[in-house]
């Protein structure tokens, strides 16, 4: 099933203000919404590295 | 997915529902105009659509109530549908006596067809087909005015549902999950989440650390001086050796002092040693041990004998002309023998027993070796101090018959042996691993270097594994945003999709004032070219505003899903009907319309011009009995005059 074209503009729309994050991030997370709007479920391992692809800021250091 | 109603069947239901079998055709025609009375079904057979949609457990007086009469006990509602043009039946067979409602299902795709117990159908739907959306396209016509209230956030839900957002939701859910998890598999290490958990972890391990590096740098510090203060002792006490040297007389003496001292140290050794080994025995540690034991050893040579040893024994000494003691044995006594024996006999463990006691008994010590022992090992000790006092004494007056210069370097030596015993004190604090002695100088990681070892790694797990956790949920935490935010603003769009859609609706239904919809929040928000916000409509102003919403809602979804409609138009006056009657069906791919006879002027009417291929017209007539018979046709449908007609 498609994504719907409202769906897809939201995509757009977000994924352009995550300035910080790779373009990896970017295709695997439009996968797995793509993948969890179809299906109804993805799996956790999925979602895991989607997960380890996401930067966050340096907080604390060692 | 395009889902059609092909077809529905009821058997031993309520008003006409008695015996009833509806066929669309496959693929059915776009629009389906149901005539039928009052009393016949129709409200029925639109709550048993939204249980076929739904799978939901129907309640027993609800199956009960549905009941013909009291001639039947069970009955059946069928509802047969075609899923992308694949044909599925959802059947609910119903127990009158019991008020149980089974379900079951039929697809094409499984099992050649054939029923299977339960409401299965395919896995998109079932998560979508919820009451409150079933409720927005299997709908009540009599609810239309109510729409725009019912249920606060109904509008909202729709579209998430229908628009395939609660999967992205549920996505968020599963982020939350995996943090939850991954949380519950460290706590046993650090509970630490938060960034101020982390920064006092960090701090906890940084001082650790700073405390290892200060304990190292101390050791070296001590080992260091402590190598260079041995190594002049070493010379201080060549030079002293030197000088001592000179005085032959007193050095000769000093020699023989030593040489006893070496021999009084070997006696001392071997006297440890035979005091050690007395110890070893219990029997030779005192007089009295030894007397207790061999008062042990009396009482157990009482105790009886091993019996498979001893029994024959007893038996060969019955069958003997005499006594172990030279007495001959008469035949009273033997038999006294035999049958006494076993108060003498006892199991072969006692075996062990007997080793004791003869151990015990055969011991030709005193008891007093250890305490002999002891009292050599005393006498060689104050033999020892005797010669070292002499020694000293002797060193003593060489010192003092040597110099200044013998003065000062024995100064010199008691001093580095003070500093000497400092720190191997202070070295053994530093390093020691013996527990035991860690306990008794009360020592701790800021003080030992094997504790703080320990105390280093400790703190390092803890602070990488809640290191890792916190970055984990903290990407949890990113993603579950940028979730949340893609979820809005999809809602958001799709809101002012379905908000434009139903004013450009509005716009061609209601002529006389523009209505428009401002905002779908929960709700539908209404204004007017007139007012800014206008919250009370008229009651063919509320079904305009509600068909053209939920024909905006349904037709542009990734479902394609029917609309069954009770009494589309029946509030609405003859113009707006036409109205209504002549838009709405063209947003639907489906549409059955159950409508009464005095909804035919305006509304049904506006289908007759449509072309004969994509309407069916169906009228309903009761025969009596709760048996009705279904006509087919445009003509039997107009001409119908029933008891609701105007």
């Amino acid at each position: 099933m498609a994504l719907h074209p409202d769906l897809v503009t939201a995509l757009d729309h977000v994924l352009a203000r995550q300035q910080g994050q790779s373009e990896e991030f970017r295709k695997r997370f439009r996968r797995l919404v793509d993948n969890v709007v179809s299906v109804g479920r993805v799996k956790d391992a999925d979602v895991r590295e989607v997960l380890d692809l996401v930067v966050v800021p340096d907080e604390v250091g060692l | 997915m395009r889902v059609s109603i092909t077809g529905w069947k009821c058997r031993n239901l309520r008003g006409g529902l008695r015996e009833v079998d509806l066929d669309l055709g496959s693929p059915p025609r776009r629009w389906t105009l149901v005539q039928i009375p009052n009393g016949l079904g129709k409200t029925t057979t639109m709550e048993l659509f939204r249980y076929g949609f739904t799978g939901a457990a129907i309640p027993p007086e609800v199956v009960q109530n549905l009941r013909a009469d009291d001639t039947v006990e069970t009955g059946q509602f069928e509802l047969r549908l075609s899923l992308d043009d694949v044909p599925c039946r959802v059947v609910i067979a119903f127990d009158f006596r019991s008020g149980a409602a089974e379900y079951s299902t039929a697809r094409a795709a499984e099992r050649g067809g054939g029923l299977e117990p339960g409401w299965l159908l395919p896995e998109g739907l079932r998560d979508l087909l919820k009451r409150p959306l079933v409720e927005l396209f299997v709908f009540d016509g009599e609810l239309a005015t109510e729409i725009r209230a019912v249920g606060k956030d109904r509008a909202t839900t729709a579209i998430e549902a229908l628009y395939r957002l609660d999967p992205i939701g549920t996505l968020g859910k599963q982020v939350e999950r995996l943090v939850d998890e991954q949380f519950k598999k460290v706590s046993s290490i650090s509970t630490a989440r938060e960034e101020s958990a982390l920064r006092r972890l960090k701090t906890e391990f940084e001082a650790a650390r700073d405390a290892h590096t200060r304990l190292i740098g101390q050791q070296q510090q001590f080992s260091t001086r402590k190598a260079v203060l041995s190594s002049r002792l070493a010379e201080v006490a060549a030079d002293i050796e030197a000088i001592m040297a000179s005085d032959r007389g007193r050095q000769e003496q000093r020699g023989t002092l030593q040489g006893d001292l070496d021999a009084n140290l070997a006696k001392v050794n071997e006297a440890v040693a035979s005091a050690m080994a007395a110890l070893r025995s219990p029997a030779q540690v005192a007089p009295a041990v030894r007397e207790r034991l061999q008062r042990l050893g009396d009482q157990l040579y009482t105790l009886k004998l091993p019996e498979s040893i001893s029994r024959e024994f007893f038996t060969e000494l019955a069958g003997e002309d005499q006594c172990v003691c030279g007495r001959p044995i008469s035949d009273h006594e033997r038999g006294v023998i035999v049958s006494r024996s076993g108060r003498y006999l006892a199991e072969d463990q006692i075996s062990v027993i007997n080793q004791m006691k003869l151990a015990l008994r055969d011991n030709p010590s005193d008891g007093r070796a250890y305490v002999v022992a002891c009292e050599d090992l005393e006498a060689r000790q104050r033999e020892r101090q005797t010669l070292n006092h002499r020694k000293d004494r002797l060193e003593r007056e060489m010192l003092a018959d040597g110099g200044e210069r013998l003065t000062a370097l024995a100064e010199e030596r008691d001093r580095i042996n003070a500093e000497l015993r400092t720190l191997v004190e202070a070295l053994e604090r530093l390093t020691t691993k013996d527990p035991d002695r860690q306990k008794q100088l009360r020592l701790g990681w800021e003080t030992n270097i094997p504790l703080c070892q320990l105390t280093e790694a400790g703190r390092r797990h803890r602070l990488e594994t809640a290191t890792n956790m916190r970055l984990f949920a903290r990407r949890s935490e990113k993603l579950g945003s940028i979730i949340r935010a893609t979820r809005s603003k999809a809602l958001d769009l799709l809101r002012e999709r379905v908000r434009q859609a139903t004013n450009d609706k509005l716009a061609v239904i209601l002529r006389n004032e523009r209505l428009r919809v401002e905002r779908i929040t929960g709700r539908l928000e209404m204004a007017s070219d007139r007012v800014g916000s206008k919250e009370s409509l008229s009651e063919g102003q509320n079904l305009a505003v509600a068909y053209a919403f939920l024909t905006s809602l349904l037709q542009d979804a990734p479902y394609k899903l029917p609309f069954v409609v009770d009494s589309p138009a029946v509030s609405l006056d003859v113009q707006v009907r036409r109205e209504v009657g002549q838009l709405i069906p063209d947003f639907f791919d489906q549409m059955i319309m159950f409508v009464i006879s005095s909804e035919r002027q305006g509304f049904a009417d506006a289908f007759y011009s449509r072309d004969d291929d994509e309407v069916a017209y169906l009228t309903i007539a009761p025969l009596g009995g709760g048996a009705v018979d279904v006509q087919r046709g445009k003509s039997a449908f107009r001409d119908f005059h029933g008891r609701d007609a105007s």
